[in-house]
């Protein structure tokens, strides 16, 4: 559970969203649609049977013509947190749980409807919905009985979530995917979700110190690498690493989908916050 | 069809049948877990395709540490290519006494007789064989043949004795053969325990430095015997025995540094005819520890003086064996004596005293000094300096060894030597020159005599690069000239599996990777 103090420095923030919300029920974010809110939005010419008290009555002394203004509508938006719980997230699960938590007391503080998705091979499990400050604790609950196990694929797994309502949807996953994560964020453009990527990796995983023959047992899949490490071969993991986050940045960015590292070497309090803006999250 | 030098090597198979097993034990991981070997995989894969030799690399592996642990084992039994254009082979045999030093219970002999046999047995069939010694200072064709068992049975029956040998003499007749097979080239090859230098020869040198001490030298006279050991090894200490006449009579101890001689006086009873001297402490080569030498006893002799001269009778006396008696003149022929020295002026010095064949003058003045004529034994040594005569009776007779201006004054003939002056006359006896002239007569007239030498044995000569030996077993390189017969292949095999150890060093520098597992992602 995230601290009171960092709480408090998220309420500053608000989650960015490009499009306009397209919501049910009234929330804060703008909605395309005009409706009676405070805020003024435009002008156009009276028709018979519209709100007299919509007239403007300064613009028919100037252009003696009856107009009416119009005002901006303010809606909620759907937000979904797909937070990716194979086995492979294990080692950085505290990561992948603060971003969640992150994203969702975002949601939830801007009033939109957040649901979250535990995403397993052994059945995806799914949060109510939930909305307002005071559900933060409710979440924090349902991702108290998630673990992470199993063997998964992200593809399949997000395929199997149903429900997806248009709105923000947050990715959160170590993305090895074979194929990479791009399928997912066209499957989840064409669900009408507006994607944002983050994705943690441990500090071993980002700077391995591995020396002499060591037989590397993958937590997810069983498969095992025997390898004689040396500065060679961990040169050669490091620039694999690089390619492969240039490649899944590169996916996200081809798709203007904002895209965020987080590295478990650094400080999770510290470097969220300017990531979040740096990379249009917020 | 190739045969081995050393053969028990072969031992050393195992070492490839070892990495075999090595091989195929599974190298000890260390397991460790992590989220994802994803990247992992990656990596290996990329690896893989940026360097497409690496599988075949990793299958490379195995059969080239195989092949170089195999040219080494072959290498150790010195393989022999035997066959080809046969020749002629010239063996040449130190049998000097340095070569019955042992050595691990066997002499440099017998090492050298072992690598002539393996020799033999990588020549081709019809290798012509000559075997040569080099023996007391000569050397001898012992055998040439075409058949070499005949040629083993004579290397076996090879035998040293305790002389020298003249390698150099050898060599030439070794050279002289050579010569005479232009078209095949003669292969030479010397088993010899000294350092052979000699340009395309096939030097095979045996002894490993054996420590040895002999007994340098011996001599005895009446009563004592002097002996001087040496000592070629560490420094030590030696007893030796002394026998006369077979019986032991005095052992010492002495301490000899390393390379040094020392001296021991033994005492021997009288009438000993015989004495030996032997170290009791046993070495490498026997032979050299024992030496004999007879006792030497000289005669003695008498000598007959008719004059009264204590001058001539002082310079007799220098002599130990001379014994000087007095005798009247008219008497000397029953007198017995073995010089007789007759008068006064002339002073005749005579075997025969009957009758003399010099002759002399009347008295007259020395018109000179003395000084001598020329080289002759009645002066040999002297200086003659300042030496003067007043009066003297010229001698006529003989050769002339001293002349005062041109008169004769000193004559020898065969058996008899004169003195043409009276020893009064001259301050002769006064100079040193004299009883060095008395003992020049003496010597002349009587030679000094020993009894009769029984026989001994010779000690066996001794030369230090016999006894310390040079390098350890080891076959130099040499061209035989002409066609090559049988070919050595050790130096092959050593360099194949030095090419062998580099392939395998860059073989095994990079990683060894092994994907295992199933599933995927």
């Amino acid at each position: 559970m995230l601290t009171d103090a960092f709480l408090s420095r998220l309420d500053t923030l608000q989650l960015a969203v490009r499009g306009r919300a397209r919501g049910g029920a009234g929330g804060t974010r703008r909605s395309a649609q005009t409706g009676s809110s405070a805020e003024f939005s435009d002008y156009r010419e009276y028709i018979p049977g519209d709100d007299i008290r919509r007239i403007d009555w300064n613009a028919l002394a100037r252009f003696d013509k009856l107009f009416l203004k119009l005002f901006m509508e303010e809606q909620e938006s759907a937000v979904t947190i797909l937070l990716d719980a194979s086995a492979s997230m294990a080692e950085k699960w505290e990561l992948a749980r603060q971003a969640a938590e992150t994203a969702a007391y975002l949601a939830l503080t801007g009033g939109d409807r957040l649901r979250v998705y535990c995403l397993r091979e052994d059945g995806n499990r799914m949060s109510p919905v939930l909305s307002g400050r005071p559900a933060y604790a409710r979440l924090c609950q349902f991702l108290d009985a998630c673990e992470p196990a199993g063997e998964g694929c992200l593809a399949e797994a997000v395929r199997r979530v149903d429900g997806l309502r248009k709105g923000l949807c947050f990715v959160i996953s170590d993305c090895y995917e074979e194929e990479g994560i791009g399928g997912t964020l066209d499957y989840l453009r064409y669900c009408k979700q507006e994607c944002g990527v983050i994705q943690p990796l441990s500090a071993f995983e980002m700077d391995p110190e591995l020396d002499g023959a060591v037989r590397l047992e993958d937590s997810e899949s069983g498969r095992k690498v025997e390898i004689l490490a040396d500065r060679a071969v961990i040169r050669d993991y490091r620039k694999t690493l690089e390619r492969f986050l240039d490649e899944t940045r590169g996916e996200c960015f081809r798709r203007e989908v904002p895209y965020m590292l987080l590295d478990g070497r650094k400080n999770f309090g510290e470097e969220i916050i300017p990531l979040l803006v740096e990379n249009r999250f917020v | 069809m190739i045969s081995f030098a050393a053969p028990q090597f072969a031992w050393a198979l195992a070492v490839p049948a070892a990495i075999l097993a090595l091989y195929f034990l599974r190298r000890r991981y260390m397991p460790r877990a992590v989220p994802s070997t994803f990247l992992w995989r990656r990596a290996v894969r990329d690896h893989a395709a940026n360097r497409p030799l690496q599988r075949l690399r990793r299958n490379l592996l195995l059969p080239v540490q195989l092949l170089a642990a195999l040219l080494l084992v072959l290498g150790l039994m010195k393989p022999m290519i035997s066959g080809g254009t046969a020749g002629r082979t010239v063996m040449i045999f130190d049998l000097s006494g340095s070569m019955q030093t042992v050595s691990a219970g066997k002499s440099r002999l017998d090492l050298a007789k072992e690598r002539a046999l393996e020799t033999i047995a990588g020549l081709p069939a019809e290798e012509e064989i000559t075997i040569l010694t080099a023996e007391d200072g000569a050397g001898r064709t012992a055998l040439t043949t075409t058949d070499r068992e005949e040629a083993r049975r004579a290397v076996m029956a090879l035998t040293c004795g305790n002389g020298t040998a003249d390698i150099d003499r050898a060599l030439s007749l070794a050279e002289a053969i050579r010569r005479e097979d232009e078209d095949t080239g003669a292969r030479l090859i010397v088993y010899s325990d000294e350092y052979i230098p000699a340009a395309g020869v096939n030097a095979v040198n045996v002894g490993r430095g054996e420590s040895n001490r002999a007994v340098y030298s011996v001599s005895a006279e009446e009563g004592s015997v002097y002996a001087r050991a040496a000592n070629f090894g560490e420094a030590c200490t030696l007893t030796l025995v002394c026998r006369a006449d077979g019986k032991t009579v005095e052992a010492k101890e002495t301490e000899i540094p390393a390379g040094e001689t020392a001296g021991v006086r033994f005492t021997i009873p009288e009438g000993t005819r015989i004495a030996e001297v032997e170290i009791r402490e046993a070495d490498a080569l026997a032979a050299d520890n024992r030496a004999e030498a007879p006792v030497i006893r000289s005669v003695k002799r008498t000598v007959a003086l008719t004059a009264d001269s204590l001058f001539l009778e002082s310079a007799l006396r220098v002599r130990p064996d001379v014994a000087v008696i007095r005798a009247e003149a008219d008497a000397l022929e029953t007198t017995a004596a073995d010089l007789y020295i007759i008068g006064e002026s002339p002073v005749i010095f005579t075997l025969h005293p009957a009758e003399t064949l010099f002759t002399w003058a009347e008295e007259k003045e020395a018109e000179g000094a003395l000084s001598s004529a020329g080289e002759n034994p009645l002066t040999a040594g002297l200086t003659m300096k300042n030496v003067a005569l007043r009066t003297l009776r010229p001698l006529t007779g003989g050769k002339g060894a001293l002349l005062a201006g041109e008169d004769v004054a000193a004559a020898y003939a065969d058996g008899e030597a004169a003195v043409g002056f009276d020893l009064h006359d001259t301050n002769l006896p006064l100079k040193y020159d004299f009883p060095l002239l008395i003992q020049n007569i003496l010597d002349y007239l009587l030679p000094p005599a020993t009894e009769v030498v029984p026989e001994t044995a010779d000690p066996m000569p001794l030369r230090e690069s016999d006894v310390r030996s040079v390098a350890p077993e080891t076959e130099a390189a040499g061209t035989s000239g002409g066609r090559v017969r049988g070919r050595d292949l050790t130096e092959w095999c050593l360099a194949g599996f030095l090419v062998l150890l580099l392939a395998e060093f860059l073989l095994a520098r990079e990683p060894w990777v092994r994907n295992e597992g199933r599933g995927r992602g």
